[in-house]
């Protein structure tokens, strides 16, 4: 009975790793594993670009399936609150909207179902929206203990690379890349068969 | 009775009747192989609801016991996980253990996936079988567009073309949603499962022990082996903790005190009444006599109850040790008679002896129609112990050891301590008839109210306390597990795995009900994942339906879809829908390792019954409220059990004790008309009111104090019955003022008590009340007895 809770953890951490996203394909930054000096970096990066309560702007989603050389692209709006949670609404190609927070996840698709998963019911939930969270809240530590850590400095701001410590989701997840000016600006993660899904992020207006 | 045939039997013959009886009787024995059976799940009895299911329920139960788990914890996580790791190194190669579980198998995840990718139009979900069943197209594509499109889909968007609905995803997120086991605390930490409680991190082992490992503690058992590791490993890594959970530890940890517990209390009593006995005889012969004719008495009634069985029980054997009591008697009136100067013991003693050994066989007997295998295994054991006692002291003992042709000495040897049955006769000497009448009734009249207030009622739980130190490591492991079982669960029968599976379906939509009502949170059942045949051909049949038209070409909104998707080659999808591709998923097929789980978790199968070979499953209600009410729901379900282990083993042994204490009831109302037969009614009625009353004590004593009347109680008072009209069988044929027969009884009593009263003092409360029951009525019997005699 343990192992399939096993096995379903690993299942359920699969999205805590897509939802860490911000990214990039870039693989440069993976020859810069974090050392003692630039972990304070990245820590003060970090901290700098999540220093809000709030910020909302635009994002744009490409799926790309190599595999059919095809691209799904989406659009939307999303508002990180450290108040009310994550919230992604999604406007093109369809409406829906998922929201993430202490309560749980809440999904409303376009013909206006609502899908919850309470945090209370499911603590695995309740550690991928922890994690989540973590990250748009600059959680360093939350970070490390599930990755390996990559940093690099580019010409426009910081590149954070996330390689998942599990063997189990790297053959899901490759890795993830995040992108960072002031703000969060790109985020690409790869799966295991090599196919990336970019996050683009514009518009932040910070409160 | 004065003519009875083994009395008149010459000393020859008598020899020869006893060796004969002897040899049968242990000759069965050896001819078959012996089996003694710790299986502490067999001893229980079945009740009524789980009497049809009940092999199919100890398989289950049998196969849940031998599953174990450590959590090794400490605040440091890497030094957690180190010790884990060594744990399983150094135990994974145990012979005693089936497997080890430490670390989580990489490829589980794309295993899974790709079996319900390839069972996609079979296995579905309910709700994907609602919308395919109501052709709601719709619906499936919208699923689908989110998956597709939306943010944070962890699908698998590879095989777009082969399954554009993404219906293989659908069914891995049904199976991955309604897996209990989500609930758990639980995370994948550098290839191992770990949680943290209260600034500890724990890791999680887990392993199965081999069906050969005995639940009682041995040595070389693989627990202690257990034990030791996990104490060297505390000791090299200091802050280390561990939390051990299952049923096996708790079964291994009371047998293995129990073993020191028998050893101190039976050697302590034992003692006691050897020096008892040296005390009284002044000689070792008595004593070597009455313990070999023990040892034989133990070992013929082992043989024969072995031959009867074909394999005891270990508790047979501990509560069968009470013939021990019994039989000590008779070797105690033997040799108290002949210590005393009388030349020909057994014509002085015969009656007597001959009575109690009558009453008290009858009382076993009746322990022998009750329905509890225990209780009927115990009952044979002690019949024919007792047998072999008997014959011992009327057939051996007076070949031995009677003086046949001597002249006869004066009765009351100077050699017997006999100012203290003197002293004790005294007493009773005091009170007048009337008074000794008025005493009587006094004192049957004071137990009416007890009476009164007596709960008959067996608990389990309340005879069962853990330690704190297991307390606390099953309640983190609750806690962290968060599994929500329940004590209630079902059992599922058909002719067929197909018939279980379809069978478990309708229970399952009907806990689906009870989940909307709030009665429950979730339930788990193998044909949520594994529907039967008949509904994985139903849900091809609707989904092929619902993409093709009946020429087997895509419909229009189908390909309106596809296109809007980008999927330019429609064959994939088609070919999809080939005969050898909707064959459906059985439970003998090559499962994935998450499947294989919760089928070892769930499905019993093949089980010989009484009707033939007949399939089982169990179906498990998650996190039940107060008001769920697992009889209700299986009610007007044919084939479907609620199983509630602690209750319905509770309502066996309670009506059992009821039963027992009514055969035990018919049985003495035989003795009575035995004693009426021999005596005359006056005073069979004084010689049973001695145990009759002496037993109403012991009842009306647990109803005053409060206490429940519970099983083992009710098997302390037929014990009284049986041993206590002894006392006053003894005492009327020997007389009121006969010394020697009050010293025999007194000795008897004493012997009694001691090893009876011994079992006071075990911690273990089934053995202690058991004990204490014995104590109150032996002792009843004891002071009662004088009263039942002639003047």
């Amino acid at each position: 009975m343990i192992c399939i809770r096993q096995k379903f953890c690993e299942w359920l951490l699969l999205p805590v790793l897509i939802g860490l996203g911000v990214s990039f394909s870039s693989a440069a930054v993976f020859d810069n594993p974090v050392n003692e000096k630039s972990k304070q970096e990245l820590s003060q990066v970090l901290t700098q670009v999540t220093s809000y309560d709030e910020v909302s702007g635009d994002f744009k989603q490409i799926k790309t399936i190599k595999k059919l050389n095809r691209e799904f692209v989406s659009s939307g709006a999303f508002r990180i609150s450290k108040k009310s949670g994550i919230v992604w609404s999604m406007q093109k190609p369809f409406v829906s909207e998922m929201t993430v927070n202490d309560s749980g996840i809440f999904e409303r698709s376009a013909n206006g179902t609502v899908k919850t998963i309470s945090t209370k019911d499911n603590p695995v939930f309740a550690q991928f929206s922890k994690v989540i969270q973590a990250v748009f809240f600059g959680n360093l530590s939350e970070l490390e203990s599930r990755f390996s850590l990559f940093y690099e400095k580019t010409p426009n701001g910081s590149r954070i690379g996330l390689v998942p410590r599990e063997a189990t989701i790297r053959k899901v997840v490759a890795n993830i890349v995040m992108d960072m000016s002031a703000n969060l600006d790109k985020v690409v993660i790869t799966d295991g068969e090599g196919s990336p899904v970019t996050y683009e992020f514009t518009n932040h207006k910070r409160k | 009775m004065k003519h009875l045939s083994l009395n008149s039997l010459n000393v020859k013959t008598g020899v020869l009747l006893w060796f004969v009886v002897h040899a049968v009787l242990i000759a069965l024995g050896v001819s078959v192989p012996w089996k003694m059976n710790s299986d502490l799940y067999s001893i229980l009895p079945d009740s009524n609801e789980t009497k049809n299911v009940s092999a199919a329920e100890k398989t289950l139960s049998a196969r849940t016991m031998r599953n174990i788990s450590v959590l090794v914890g400490h605040e440091n996580f890497e030094v957690a996980r180190a010790a884990a790791v060594a744990l399983d190194s150094l135990l994974k190669e145990n012979n005693s253990l089936e497997e080890t579980r430490l670390f989580v198998d990489e490829n589980s995840l794309n295993e899974t996936r790709e079996f319900f990718y390839k069972n996609r139009y079979s296995i579905q979900g309910v709700p994907v079988r609602e919308a395919v069943a109501a052709g709601d197209l719709e619906t499936l594509k919208n699923d689908a567009l989110q998956k597709i499109y939306g943010s944070f889909s962890m699908s698998d968007l590879n095989r777009l073309d082969e399954d554009p609905l993404l219906l293989g995803e659908a069914s891995f997120d049904y199976f991955a949603n309604h897996s209990p086991l989500s609930s758990g605390s639980f995370e994948l930490r550098d290839g191992v499962l770990a949680a943290t409680d209260s600034g500890i991190t724990y890791v999680m082992w887990n392993a199965v022990l081999s069906e050969k490992v005995s639940a009682m503690a041995s040595n070389g058992h693989v627990l202690e082996c257990l034990n030791g590791v996990l104490d060297s490993l505390k000791q090299a890594n200091a802050g280390l903790v561990y939390a051990k959970s299952g049923a096996m530890f708790h079964s291994y940890e009371s047998s293995n005190k129990a073993k020191s517990e028998i050893a101190w209390i039976s050697g302590v009593s034992i003692s006691l009444i050897l020096l008892l006995l040296l005390f009284v005889y002044r000689s070792p012969l008595p004593i070597v006599a009455t313990v070999s004719t023990i040892a034989l008495s133990a070992f013929t009634a082992l043989s024969f109850t072995w031959f009867v069985f074909e394999n005891i029980h270990v508790f047979t054997f501990v509560f069968g040790t009470t013939v021990i009591g019994v039989s000590i008697d008779y070797a105690v009136h033997f040799f108290t008679s002949l210590k005393s100067g009388v030349h020909n013991v057994r014509s002085v003693i015969f009656k007597g002896l001959l009575l109690g050994f009558l009453t008290t066989e009858l009382s076993y007997m009746a322990l022998t129609f009750t329905e509890f295998p225990l209780l009927r295994q115990m009952a044979v054991f002690s019949m024919v112990g007792l047998l072999s006692s008997f014959l011992s002291i009327t057939l051996l003992f007076h070949a031995v050891f009677d003086k046949r042709n001597q002249p006869e000495k004066k009765a009351g040897a100077a050699n017997l301590p006999m100012s203290i049955p003197e002293r004790f006769l005294k007493l009773y000497s005091a009170l007048p008839p009337k008074g000794a009448r008025l005493l009587l009734i006094v004192f049957a009249l004071a137990l009416i109210p007890g009476l009164g207030m007596l709960h008959v009622h067996t608990d389990l739980e309340s005879l069962y306390s853990m330690s704190a130190e297991s307390k606390t490591a099953e309640s983190l492991s609750a806690r962290l597990n968060n599994l929500g079982v329940s004590s209630n669960y079902f059992i599922v029968e058909g002719s067929s795995e197909q018939e279980v599976l379809e069978r478990e379906a309708l229970l399952s939509a009907r806990l689906g009900k009870a989940e909307q009502d709030s009665l429950l949170q979730s339930h788990l059942a193998l044909s949520n994942f594994i529907p039967s045949a008949k509904t994985q051909q139903a849900t091809s049949a609707n989904i092929k339906r619902l993409i093709l038209d009946s020429a087997n070409v895509l419909r229009p909104s189908v390909q309106s879809y596809l296109k809007e998707i980008g999927v330019q080659n429609d064959s994939l999808l088609v070919a999809g829908f080939s005969p050898a591709k909707t064959v459906p998923a059985s439970l003998s097929d090559k499962l994935p390792s998450t499947l294989r789980l919760i089928l070892q978790m769930l499905w019993i199968g093949p089980v010989e019954t009484s009707a033939g070979t007949q399939f089982y499953s169990a179906v498990l209600p998650l996190h039940v409220s107060a008001q769920f009410d697992a009889q209700k729901i299986a009610g007007d379900m044919p084939h479907v059990y609620a199983v509630n282990k602690i209750k319905n083993v509770n309502a066996s042994l309670t009506k059992i004790s009821r039963m027992s204490l009514a055969l035990v009831g018919i049985a003495y109302l035989v003795v009575f008309l035995v004693l009426v037969a021999v005596y005359k009614l006056s005073v069979a009625l004084k010689i049973i009111r001695t145990p009759v009353l002496s037993s109403l004590f012991v009842a009306a004593f647990f109803g005053y104090a409060g206490i429940d009347f519970n099983f083992f109680a009710i098997v302390g008072v037929i014990l009284t019955l049986g041993i206590g009209i002894d006392y006053a069988l003894f005492f009327w044929e020997g007389g009121r003022n006969n010394l020697v027969t009050v010293l025999a009884v007194m000795l008897s009593a004493m012997t009694t008590l001691i090893s009876f009263g011994s079992l006071v003092c075990s911690a273990f409360v089934p053995v202690s009340t058991f004990g204490f029951a014995v104590l109150l009525g032996i002792a009843c019997c004891f002071l009662l007895s004088p009263l039942s005699v002639k003047h």
